[in-house]
């Protein structure tokens, strides 16, 4: 502007400042360029009274050739603003330039009012020069606004924010940035970040984050700062930086969040479930050996009761009479049902908590050997056939055997009353599925081996299905078929623990057919 | 022949099955009954009640628990092994499984090691075991002390005692 406005000046001077000089003078040429100007240009002389315009003064502001000689702010547009009649009268009178921001309808005009005068020396008039503003003045308003709309949204928000330049200099906070530090604003603009808050930015990741963050001219997401801060004490805040550019200057918007809170809650949280788990296994290990203890030292005593009875059935039977036979009788019978209670959940015990080694098996005769051992599985009580050689498996021969063992007990237990049990034993190789990464080379799944028991019992029901491998589920009364409930659990937890599986299916009223499955063993293995 | 075993045992309806089944077993031999480590000692020993040594011959087997009261059985067997006049073969009668004990039993001179059924049901399958081997089969040391002559009273424990 102040440039500009010096152009005006030097065509001003070679302009004639009054009608006498006019015609000595004026270069057309000059009234010609002049007239080129889109800028507004009036000469008024000494008198204050119009000498000349340009086009542009014609145009913008309404002057016309009669114009000359008259006062300018009557003329036109400018007769709003009368009462700058006195202002060119003060510059010709001292002979210094003055300006004034001026409205005429909807626009708004920068006028300069300077004096001229020939080679500088008198004065003799005065130049008005009349720039348009009206633009400007809006995208001044309008930043002016948008810079008010934008602290406004800044000092509203509750994220703490701050402005740092290039040299990591705060520029300028929020209000929650100086409430969050419990800072000034004053203390904190124009000081290096590093200086702040204990150097407790002199993080070396945070530094990195914001200096490739200023190179590359990108975000960077996500610093965690924890330290020791003035006022505030001890702090977490994790930071986030979103480069700004300001003219050719650099600047990085820093948010920031105070997630002290937060990481104590959650560290409270981990620490307590830390704890609860602890006691909980603990208990869980005390509950485990506790009730393996009680079940382990129920049992002498109970053998010990049942010697007793023996010995008084034994040896001074011929002392009782029949009732007091039966309830010998009884006591026996009572007792070997507690004792075998307490050894299927001794047995359970032992395949939920013991320490196992999976190896190969050989389930032929391992299943072969089972059988011999139990005499109410022998013909001709019971029929149990074992089809073809059994594969070898991986597993635990001693939780293989608890499976075997409770899955054939089951099938020669639940027959219908008289019918002699016959129970099928088979085993089957299942393919394998393909694993995913076949076509890379990938290793085939290990085979695994199905174990049928199969039986010509009294079936389950389906809607009993869902029950059966529950601990002390019974489907059927105790009278009827004596047991402890806990046999298939046994079995599937021992399957499980083997990384098996454990299942069946079963036609009501004709049998079932239950099945455990293993892994193959590799035939290389032995 | 054997004169007398001497079992050291604290479970009195251990106790008294166990002799049950070793009489059902055809052993003949008396059995005494020690109910704890000092009580063992001191038989050995003759001393106190134990003077007599034909009432309270040595033994020419000792059957021996581990989880003993005042005196664990480990250091009864110690004690013997101590006594180089005592060379009776000593078995270790034990509900214990652990190998610690099973070591540390033979490492202090035991002759043999069985694991005491918690069935007491098993107690006759044992009996015969024990009787057939170490009574029967069994040629002990011969500078072994092979008891004093004369009868033996009944055990301390014997429930019909």
């Amino acid at each position: 502007m102040q440039s500009s406005a010096s152009n005006i000046e030097n065509p001003a001077v070679a302009l004639a400042p009054s009608d006498q000089l006019k015609g000595e003078v004026v270069n057309g040429d000059l009234a010609g360029i002049l007239d080129t100007l889109d800028l507004p240009i009036i000469i008024v002389g000494l008198d204050c009274k119009v000498v000349r315009f340009n086009e542009a003064a014609r145009d913008a502001l309404g002057f016309r050739p009669s114009d000359i000689g008259r006062l300018p702010f009557s003329v036109g547009l400018l007769s709003e603003l009368k009462d700058l009649q006195q202002l060119s009268q003060e510059v010709i009178a001292h002979g210094t330039p003055c300006q004034r921001e001026v409205r005429s309808g909807d626009r708004w005009f920068q006028l300069r009012i300077a004096p001229y005068g020939r080679n500088g020396r008198q004065v003799e008039g005065a130049v008005l020069t009349f720039t348009n503003v009206t633009a400007f003045r809006a995208s001044v308003a309008q930043a002016i606004y948008e810079r008010e709309y934008t602290k406004t949204i800044l000092n509203t928000v509750a994220q703490p924010l701050v402005v740092v330049d290039r040299a990591l200099r705060v520029q300028t906070g929020n209000r929650a940035f100086y409430a969050m530090f419990g800072v000034s604003r004053e203390a904190t603009q124009g000081r290096p970040l590093s200086n702040l808050g204990n150097h407790n930015w002199n993080v070396l990741s945070l530094w990195e984050s914001l200096k490739v963050s200023l190179l590359e001219n990108r975000e960077f997401k996500t610093v965690e700062v924890e330290g020791e801060f003035p006022v505030i004490g001890r702090r977490t805040v994790l930071l986030d930086a979103h480069p700004l550019v300001r003219g050719g200057d650099s600047l990085i918007l820093i948010g920031l969040r105070d997630i002290t809170e937060r990481k104590r809650q959650e560290e409270r949280l981990e620490n307590i479930v830390a704890e609860r788990t602890t006691a909980l296994r603990e208990t869980v290990g005390e509950l485990e050996a506790f009730s393996y203890s009680i079940a382990h030292d129920m049992r002498a005593p109970l053998r010990s009761m049942q010697s007793y009875a023996d010995i008084l059935t034994e040896d001074h039977a011929a002392q009782l009479d029949a009732e007091g036979l039966d309830f010998l009788r009884r006591i026996t019978a009572a007792a070997r049902r507690l004792d075998r209670l307490i050894q299927d959940v001794l047995n359970y015990s032992k395949v939920i908590k013991e320490q196992m080694v999976i190896d190969p098996v050989d389930l032929d005769r391992l299943t072969r050997e089972i059988i011999e051992t139990y005499p109410g599985w022998q013909a001709p009580q019971a029929q149990v056939e074992i089809k073809g050689t059994l594969p070898r498996v991986m597993g635990n021969e001693a939780f293989v055997t608890q499976c075997i063992s409770n899955l054939v007990s089951n099938a020669i237990k639940f027959v219908a009353r008289g019918t002699i049990p016959r129970v099928r034993i088979w085993a089957e190789e299942l393919v394998a599925a393909p694993t995913k990464n076949m076509q890379d080379g990938g290793e085939l799944a290990a085979p695994l081996v199905r174990l049928y028991v199969e039986d010509n019992g009294i079936g389950i029901r389906p809607e009993q299905g869902a029950r059966i491998f529950r601990m002390f589920e019974r489907i059927y009364p105790l009278k009827e078929y004596e047991g402890t409930g806990i046999g298939l659990t046994i079995a599937r937890r021992a399957a499980e623990r083997m990384g098996g599986g454990i299942g069946f299916d079963s036609e009501f009223g004709k049998g079932s057919r239950f099945w455990i499955q293993l892994k193959k063993a590799d035939v290389c293995q032995k | 022949m054997p004169k007398v075993i001497l079992h050291v045992e604290d479970e009195e309806d251990d106790a008294f099955l166990f002799r049950r089944a070793m009489t059902k077993a055809g052993c003949s031999v008396p059995i005494q009954l020690a109910s704890d480590g000092q009580t063992a000692i001191d038989y050995l020993k003759g001393t106190g009640s134990f003077a007599k040594r034909d009432e309270f011959p040595l033994p020419s087997l000792v059957l021996l628990d581990l989880k003993l009261p005042h005196v664990p059985g480990l250091e009864v067997l110690k004690w013997i092994r101590q006594e180089a006049a005592l060379l009776v073969p000593v078995v270790i009668l034990s509900s214990s499984e652990n190998e610690n004990d099973i070591t540390a039993a033979y490492e202090l001179g035991g002759n043999a090691y069985l694991v005491k059924p918690s069935d007491t049901s098993e107690f006759p399958e044992i009996a015969k075991t024990i009787t057939d081997f170490w009574l029967r089969r069994n040629r002990p040391h011969p500078n072994a002390v092979q008891g004093g002559a004369g009868k033996h009273p009944t055990s301390r424990c014997d429930p019909h005692a």
